[in-house]
């Protein structure tokens, strides 16, 4: 299958990748009959779990996703030019694999021909330099091998051992375009023209109108009919629907230009954008929404292409980039990134920025807003809110609380935790449901009662509300907020204040009466009152003020450390010290602890134990049955050094387990 | 509110303490307004506010000390619903317009009518027509804001968080109206009715930075 796949795909991808542009329906037309042509079934049952990738595909077959699917409507949407679709059921890598079920009865609407194809079929998707460079701007054009990975329903499918590529079978293309023009609404920005379409002839004939055509398909299923037949003739026919059908698309795509973007912003390490069901725009962390709309309905429609067939786009890959689809109805998630991140902490801190918007909204209103109105434009509900979400990106990209899935507690002798802890429940009021003394990004105590507990991640959405939306100058705040691990459906009512002049030790009170705000600025008022008369305050300062450090432990090269227990879900971790001086030095060690936490945890083959060593430092990291823990040393420790030295310092954070986490107490 | 400079600690004794509410559009100047009262300070880019903040600042007129509980509310649309709870049992409100924004000062108008349908009768009223500093792109002539407050009763200024013109002086004002007596607001708030007396006292007032 490897040959015929790759020969299909040069002919879309192999020219000079050229702004993007819209993809050919006409191709994608073609493309989809091809795949359908193959006995549908069997194929399908295959495929299901494959992800292919396009390198192994002859070299010319640069960037193109394949997407095996029954769903014709995948090729459409992207309009990029999904020219090529084979259906290899065995191809060894083959592009993308959509584990899409039977197309269903959508298709047999469209011509005769593409019915028969589109049930069991597999596509094949080639998103060209276009995509690319429309989703990355132009740092596509090197891509050699690109990788979608479709979820089946229910499996993630990454790559399995059995990939299937699809052929172009000219007869089964064309089903699956038909389809592709049912889904109306994509901005068809994107189809970079295919440029010298050397390969296909078909491609390249198409191109020209292509750009145009793949809105006008998108709208209407006719097109599809008329593309069933052989390639050339779905090619034809489809320039000449373009022709008929200009189209608003055609605007986007001027919009998606890649001149239009200003020059950083394709230099930007990752892109996390949130749009609706519908497409709108809603967030994006660089650049502003509105001068990237073309861009949103790109991804919209890759994101409905497969799940008209009831799965999920989980991730694209291309040699640069990963892109990562996450769908938490009504919102859409995406993050572009060219950081050494795995897919599945990529989707983690989609999540928490999904998370970020229930947490203002509550996931309750955010589907009932949209419910009846799907072209809501949900900006008008997140005026001054845009800064959260980059505060919680920030988050998930720098602490290693997030890496971890649990909470850093600030280091303190036991005796003065449980005095801040005392003085809490002490002047508790009946309404109060949790109270927490935070430092920045860390733990001071948390007072909650006997039944609820607090999950790291609603603590790490609080740190950053606190944080982002610093009350320093500006009094306390009180603002209806939601835990969405606590309950998605309703609202909290948080009340934040800084409680030190000197140091950001901030008091966060929550209720679930909202009439109590008297009442929280009064228990807030008592516990500073009390904790001014018992110095505590001073106390706190005091520590902040020497800091946690790996020099502490005595342990030799040892240069920082992160130890988990999974127990407690608490971490405790040194402050950075040299040769960690910099910003980008810490994220440059984080990105490694990010890199041996995926290797452990993620890797097919079960390990307890990894290291990574380059000229810089050796970073090793150690899973226990109740803990985990990453260490960094100088690059020339050796192995059985670092090991003995690891075994110490677990030691040693035994017996100082005390000062780092919150045992106990603090439950009323 | 962990040590907030007052200005006048020394009169704590005779301190009355009032809840006052800033409500308005978003946007139109709020919390600038608030800290510059507050802390004497302006930033260019103010946070949007969340929800609402809580302040407070003394001031000391005709030798009494008023303490203002200041509510900071949002002026995003989401937050509307929570309004009431800080109005409710407020003395006083500063109703926010900018007055190089059209629809800023309309949604003025309707908090007006909410107070007057919801809050507490003798509830004293201020509003501010804010970003005077703009004037040269204003939509909202003086004389309109003028005309509207008196027509309602209400001490009008135009103010400027950015150069601090009259920004003490709309609390200042509201300070003079607000019941001097200790006992509970309920029963001054009829005597205080003082409004009417106000606009006599403040009639020159609504000029607003002429009169500073």
């Amino acid at each position: 299958m490897g040959d015929e796949d790759t020969t299909s795909v040069r002919s879309t991808t192999n020219g000079t990748i050229p702004a993007p542009s819209s993809c050919l329906p006409e191709e994608a037309i073609e493309a989809r009959s091809s795949s359908t042509t193959p006995t549908p079934h069997d194929q399908v049952t295959e495929n299901l779990p494959s992800t292919s990738r396009l390198q192994d595909l002859e070299p010319q077959s640069r960037s193109r996703l394949c997407a095996e699917s029954a769903s014709d409507h995948f090729v459409s949407r992207p309009r990029s030019n999904a020219s090529d679709y084979a259906s290899n059921p065995r191809s060894p890598r083959a592009s993308i694999d959509l584990g899409l079920k039977e197309c269903s009865g959508e298709s047999s609407q469209n011509g005769g021909e593409s019915s028969h194809n589109a049930t069991p079929a597999k596509l094949n998707l080639d998103i060209d330099s276009e995509l690319a460079k429309s989703l990355l701007n132009g740092s596509l054009t090197s891509v050699d091998e690109v990788e979608l990975v479709v979820e089946d329903n229910e499996d993630l499918i990454m790559e399995s051992p059995s990939v299937h590529q699809k052929e172009f079978s000219p007869e089964a293309s064309s089903e699956l375009s038909a389809e592709f023009a049912g889904e109306t609404g994509v901005p068809g920005e994107e189809g970079a023209s295919s440029g010298a379409g050397s390969g296909g002839s078909v491609v390249s004939e198409l191109e020209p109108g292509a750009m145009v055509e793949p809105v006008g398909r998108t709208s209407s299923g006719r097109d599809l009919q008329l593309v069933t037949p052989g390639d050339t003739v779905s090619d034809d026919e489809g320039s000449e629907t373009v022709s008929e059908v200009p189209l608003p698309v055609e605007d986007d795509s001027e919009e998606l230009g890649a001149q239009e973007y200003p020059p950083e912003w394709y230099t930007k390490q990752k892109h996390v954008f949130i749009f609706s069901e519908a497409g709108k725009p809603i967030y994006s962390r660089h650049g502003k929404e509105e001068n990237i709309v073309g861009l949103y309905g790109v991804m919209q429609a890759l994101l409905s292409c497969v799940q008209d067939n009831s799965d999920d786009l989980n991730c694209i890959r291309s040699s640069d980039r990963l892109f990562v689809f996450r769908c938490h109805p009504p919102l859409m998630l995406v993050a572009v990134s060219d950081t050494t991140e795995c897919e599945e902490q990529i989707a983690r801190q989609l999540k928490y920025v999904h998370h970020q918007a229930v947490f203002f909204l509550t996931q309750s209103h955010l589907a009932r807003l949209f419910k009846n109105r799907h072209n809501y434009d949900l900006r008008r509900q997140l005026t001054g809110l845009p800064k959260f979400f980059n505060g919680i990106i920030e988050f998930v990209e720098e602490e290693h609380s997030f890496l971890l899935e649990s909470v850093q507690c600030l280091p303190m002798p036991q005796s003065l935790r449980n005095e801040v802890t005392a003085t809490l429940l002490s002047n508790r009021c009946p309404e109060l449901v949790f109270a927490i003394v935070l430092y920045e990004r860390q733990i001071i105590s948390v007072v909650r009662p006997k039944q609820y507990a607090i999950t790291p991640q609603d603590l790490h959405l609080l740190m950053n509300y606190v944080q982002t939306g610093s009350t320093r100058g500006h009094g306390e705040k009180w603002a209806p907020c939601c835990l969405p691990d606590f309950n998605d459906g309703g609202y909290l009512y948080i009340h934040d204040s800084y409680i030190s002049e000197t140091v950001n030790v901030s008091l966060v009170l929550i209720t679930n009466e909202r009439e109590q705000h008297i009442t929280m600025i009064n228990c807030k008022q008592r516990i500073v009152e009390q904790m001014v008369a018992q110095k505590t305050m001073d106390k706190l300062e005091e520590i902040i003020s020497t800091p946690f450090l790996s020099s502490d432990t005595k342990i030799p090269h040892l240069r920082h450390f992160v130890y988990k227990s999974k127990s407690s879900q608490q971490l405790v971790s040194p402050e950075y010290t040299v040769p960690y001086n910099s910003d980008e030095d810490r994220r440059s060690l984080h990105t490694k602890y990010c890199h041996v936490y995926d290797k452990l945890h993620h890797s097919d083959q079960k390990m307890s134990i990894y290291y990574d060593i380059d000229s810089r430092e050796s970073v090793v990291g150690y899973l226990m049955s109740s803990s985990e823990i990453y260490c960094t040393f100088s690059p020339f420790v050796t192995r059985p050094v670092a090991l003995n030295n690891i075994d110490k310092l677990l030691k040693w954070i035994r017996r100082e387990e005390n000062r780092f986490f919150i045992l106990g107490s603090g439950v009323y | 509110m962990s040590g907030r400079p007052r200005q006048n600690g020394p009169a704590q004794a005779k301190a009355l303490q009032f809840k006052l509410v800033l409500l308005g559009e978003s946007a139109v100047g709020k919390s600038s307004l608030v800290l510059r009262f507050v802390k004497g300070q302006f930033h260019e880019y103010q946070e949007t506010t969340i929800g609402a903040a809580f302040l407070t600042q003394t001031v000391t007129v005709d030798g009494v000390t008023v303490k203002f509980e200041i509510w900071d509310t949002a002026g995003q649309e989401r937050y509307h619903s929570l309004a009431p709870m800080y109005y409710r049992g407020a003395q006083a409100a500063i109703i926010v317009y900018d007055i190089t924004n059209r629809d800023t000062f309309e949604r003025a108008k309707s908090w007006v009518k909410e107070l007057d349908r919801q809050a507490r009768k003798d509830i004293v009223i201020a509003l501010a027509g804010n970003k005077f500093d703009l004037s040269n792109k204003r939509m909202v002539e003086v004389e309109e804001g003028s005309a509207y407050a008196q027509e309602h009763n209400l001490i009008f200024m135009e103010t400027s968080a950015k150069t601090g013109d009259n920004v003490s002086n709309v609390f200042v004002e509201i300070a003079k109206m607000l019941p001097k007596v200790e006992p509970k607001p309920n029963n001054n708030g009829q005597t205080v009715r003082i409004d009417d007396n106000q606009e006599a006292q403040n009639g020159g007032g609504p000029g607003c930075c002429s009169k500073n």
